[in-house]
């Protein structure tokens, strides 16, 4: 089991009361959703599409705060209501830094379901 | 800004004050200008000097004429004193009629004129008077000669008496036949008529006729007189023939020197009535210059007065055009400048209004981050909690309480935020207020027990069973007060009384609510200052007993928004009473909504909810939530699908996120409610700026993502009271 530096959990175990099947259907569903979702908004971000970017930030925000990914959910907060203030060097660092994140929390998100009995 | 126009307050009335000196000094010397023409009025309405110097000669001149004839014909040297005092009083009239005229030469001429005239009418009238004497004279030359015919007359008549005594035996005889009354009556007849024609020339006639007639009776006398007597007749009757003859001559002289004086005189009364005519032309021509001239006067003192007046209004007008120009400069500069005062303190007005709705956002987002992790600590926590035998337990129980009260910070400062912006909205539904308070006191029994306080609930029977109003915003009005009055308070009591005020006329009772304590008051002189934001007492309070210093200042927005008032009365170290009053509608008691237990019960079991969410997570959170709790769930991920399912089945509740693709969660719920569709719709959102406006859009309760059970299942539960509702019917 590898150490959890990016994923925090609580909040959908303590909402699933000790329902471990929930907590690893979650944690699939992130792992589903989440790639192509930054990579959506990876495109966005190179083709300058600000509605686009703003929209999947949107979305892929809730996912990762329900993870407990509150780093990169403050990011894509950031690009949901501060991509036009940004410089496209600032949006760029984001967006790598997310994709970076998302790439190790899914990875994390893959441990915890291999490893929770269900 | 209040110096500025205080400033120009003073301008504007100094400016005033001057414009009225101004005009003031302009009436004043117009109206002593206007004086000027009071001598000229003076001299309008008396007579004028000249005409009445004409008329007192040309008077005077008649006095004289007059005095001078009666002297003549009377002799009398008073009558001649008289005459020349006249004289001499034209003499000075005509003196002062030059000095009048002195420097006017058409004057001067008038006067000349007039002095030649009543010198020439004098002459006249002395003139006149010597033909008047040359009359008397020629009467007396008659006179005379009746005289020395009287004479002759007597000497006759002794003669003739002599003769006749002789005659007639000497023998006084009356020869004239007559008795010497006869004699005396014609000696008076001579005397009277000398005396008549002293008195009037016109008799001279008479008396000659008188003669004649005379001479008649005579001669008539001499015929019936005796024979003796002739010769002294004849020698009488040559007599009277002489004189006779005399008379004749006299009367003829007479009657000849009276046709040159009736000549004389009637070319002298010619000559009189012509200088009198000149007089009186005079005089009018004199009256109409001196109307001239006092026309003139009159013109060239209005024309003077017209100028100076005219020149003192046009210099006082200018001064007050300069006087107006300057005041308006000085007071144009100065709203100016306090114009751009305005515009600068409108633009600090702007940038701490932005700074503040800058700092409110932040407070808002910083609140909704803090809250995120926070929960996850607080999940952590209660997970910890349910995991016996870490051997941590009281570290747990640490982090729990750290966390719980970390939330108590953290959410009075989103409310006041909240408030302050006019976020918060209150939802007016029946409730119990005996419940309300009696959570209240649930709440709070632990905590006064724990300090051996007495916490006491009186609710007076007049009271209300369904009041209709925020029963969430007063629990959190009495949770701040009842919480402080615990906090400061170390023994004794607290009160919670709650009774009704009054009714007012519109039907609602104003329910007063007074939490008395026993602890250690406040300050008289922080009393007044307790209801602000992050107003402690002092800041030792904050340093012994924590909090933020935003309860009092939350309750009394939650109050005053509610159209309520808030009070306070304290006695320092006896205790405080926070009392509030707030108008409430009475409502029946089945229309309060029985809110049902929420963790671990069934109490959505058959109610129906349709789940939208293009998330696949929140849609799968939400039905686990709402599945744990018996409810049937439909997962749908966009509007579209919403409104489709809609027309087929009927929902109990509809959970409906905001952003969703294609049709939104607004126009969705639009459309529901334009389709008649009155089930209540919860939104979901995860940005915490969307909570202002979801009454606007159609949603009956919002809750931002992520959301603890509980929040999920309280909004739940009270909104599926409602009735089930029909499915749309195409």
């Amino acid at each position: 089991m590898i150490s959890h530096s990016y994923l925090n959990l609580s909040y959908i175990r303590n909402l699933s009361g000790g329902n471990n099947q929930f907590v690893v259907r979650m944690l699939q569903t992130f792992c589903k959703n989440v790639p192509p979702g930054v990579e959506h908004l990876l495109r966005a971000g190179e083709t300058g599409n600000m509605q686009e970017l703003k929209q999947v930030a949107h979305k892929l925000k809730t996912m990762f705060r329900y993870v407990g990914v509150d780093q990169v959910a403050e990011y894509l907060e950031r690009l949901e209501f501060r991509a036009n203030d940004l410089t496209k060097t600032e949006r760029t660092n984001l967006l790598t830094q997310i994709d970076t994140a998302s790439k190790r929390a899914i990875i994390e998100a893959q441990d915890v379901i291999l490893t929770t009995p269900v | 800004m209040v110096g500025f126009a205080h400033n120009i307050t003073a301008k504007a009335f100094v400016g005033f004050l001057f414009l009225a000196i101004v005009f003031g000094a302009g009436t004043y010397l117009i109206y002593d200008r206007l004086h000027d023409l009071d001598p000229v009025v003076q001299r309008i309405r008396e007579p004028n000097k000249m005409v009445k110097l004409w008329r007192e000669t040309n008077k005077n001149a008649n006095t004289a004429v007059d005095y001078m004839r009666g002297y003549i014909l009377t002799g009398d040297t008073a009558l001649l004193r008289r005459f020349e005092e006249k004289r001499n009083t034209i003499s000075l009239q005509i003196d002062s009629l030059h000095l009048l005229s002195a420097g006017d030469p058409e004057r001067g001429k008038r006067a000349d004129t007039l002095s030649l005239l009543i010198d020439r009418k004098l002459e006249e009238g002395a003139l006149g008077s010597s033909l008047l004497g040359d009359n008397m004279q020629m009467g007396i030359a008659i006179d005379n000669a009746v005289q020395q015919l009287a004479i002759i007359e007597r000497k006759r008549e002794q003669q003739q008496r002599q003769a006749i005594e002789a005659a007639l035996n000497g023998q006084p005889v009356d020869t004239a036949g007559k008795s010497v009354s006869d004699d005396n009556a014609k000696s008076t007849f001579w005397r009277r008529l000398l005396t008549k024609r002293k008195k009037k020339s016109e008799d001279t006639a008479l008396s000659i006729q008188a003669i004649a007639s005379m001479l008649d009776s005579i001669i008539a006398d001499s015929v019936t007189k005796p024979v003796a007597v002739n010769a002294a007749v004849q020698d009488t009757i040559h007599h009277a023939m002489q004189i006779a003859n005399e008379l004749s001559r006299a009367k003829t002289e007479d009657f000849e020197a009276r046709e040159i004086q009736l000549r004389e005189e009637i070319l002298l009364l010619a000559q009189r009535r012509t200088t009198d005519s000149l007089i009186t032309e005079l005089g009018v021509r004199m009256a109409a210059a001196e109307n001239d001239a006092t026309a003139n006067l009159i013109s060239d003192a209005s024309s003077e007065v017209r100028v100076t007046t005219s020149n003192i209004i046009s210099i006082l007008a200018v001064g007050a055009i300069v006087l107006i120009i300057l005041f308006t400069i000085m007071i144009r500069t100065d709203v100016r400048r306090s114009a751009k005062l305005q515009e600068q303190m409108d633009n600090a007005r702007k940038a701490a209004e932005e700074l503040a709705r800058t700092r409110e956002e932040f407070a808002a987002n910083m609140s909704h981050e803090i809250r995120g992790p926070l929960n996850s600590i607080m999940g952590i926590s209660e997970q910890l909690a349910k995991s016996p035998g870490t051997g941590n337990q009281k570290l747990v129980e640490g982090l729990v309480s750290a966390s719980q009260h970390l939330l108590g910070l953290i959410n009075p400062v989103l409310d006041v935020t909240r408030l302050n912006s006019g976020k918060i909205e209150f939802e007016i539904h029946p409730f119990k207020v005996r419940e309300t308070l009696e959570d209240v006191h649930r709440a709070f029994r632990v905590s006064a027990a724990e300090k051996v306080l007495g916490l006491e609930v009186v609710v007076d029977p007049k009271v209300p069973a369904v009041l209709l109003g925020d029963d969430v915003r007063l629990r959190q009005i009495l949770f701040n007060l009842v919480g402080n009055a615990i906090k400061f308070t170390d023994r004794g009591s607290v009160t919670i009384s709650c009774k009704v005020k009054e009714i007012s006329a519109d039907g609602k009772y104003w329910i007063l609510f007074q939490v008395t304590d026993t602890g250690i008051g406040i300050e008289p002189s922080a009393i007044n200052r307790i209801f602000d934001e992050y107003a402690q007492a002092d800041s030792s309070i904050t340093r012994k007993f924590g909090g933020t210093g935003l309860g009092l200042s939350i309750s009394r927005k939650l109050v005053e928004q509610q159209n309520g008032k808030i009070m306070v009365t304290s006695v320092e170290g006896e205790g405080s009473e926070f009392s509030f009053e707030i108008p409430f509608e009475t409502a029946a008691d089945s229309q309060v909504l029985s809110v049902a237990p929420v963790a671990g019960t069934q109490n959505l079991r058959g109610k129906k909810i349709m789940i939208c969410d293009d998330d696949e997570m929140n849609r799968m959170l939400a039905a686990m939530i709402i599945t744990n709790h018996g409810g049937i769930v439909t997962e749908c991920g966009d509007g579209e699908a919403v409104l489709h399912q809609m027309q087929t089945h009927t929902y109990d509740l509809l959970v409906l996120d905001i952003n969703l693709p294609g049709i939104d969660g607004k126009a969705t719920v639009a459309e529901l409610r334009l389709l008649g569709r009155k089930l209540p719709v919860v939104a979901v959102t995860g940005n915490a700026h969307e909570e202002a406006n979801f009454r606007e859009a159609g949603f009956d309760a919002i809750i931002i993502k992520p959301y603890q059970e509980t929040e999920l299942m309280t909004i739940i539960s009270k909104l599926v009271g409602n009735p089930t509702e029909e499915p749309i019917k195409n």
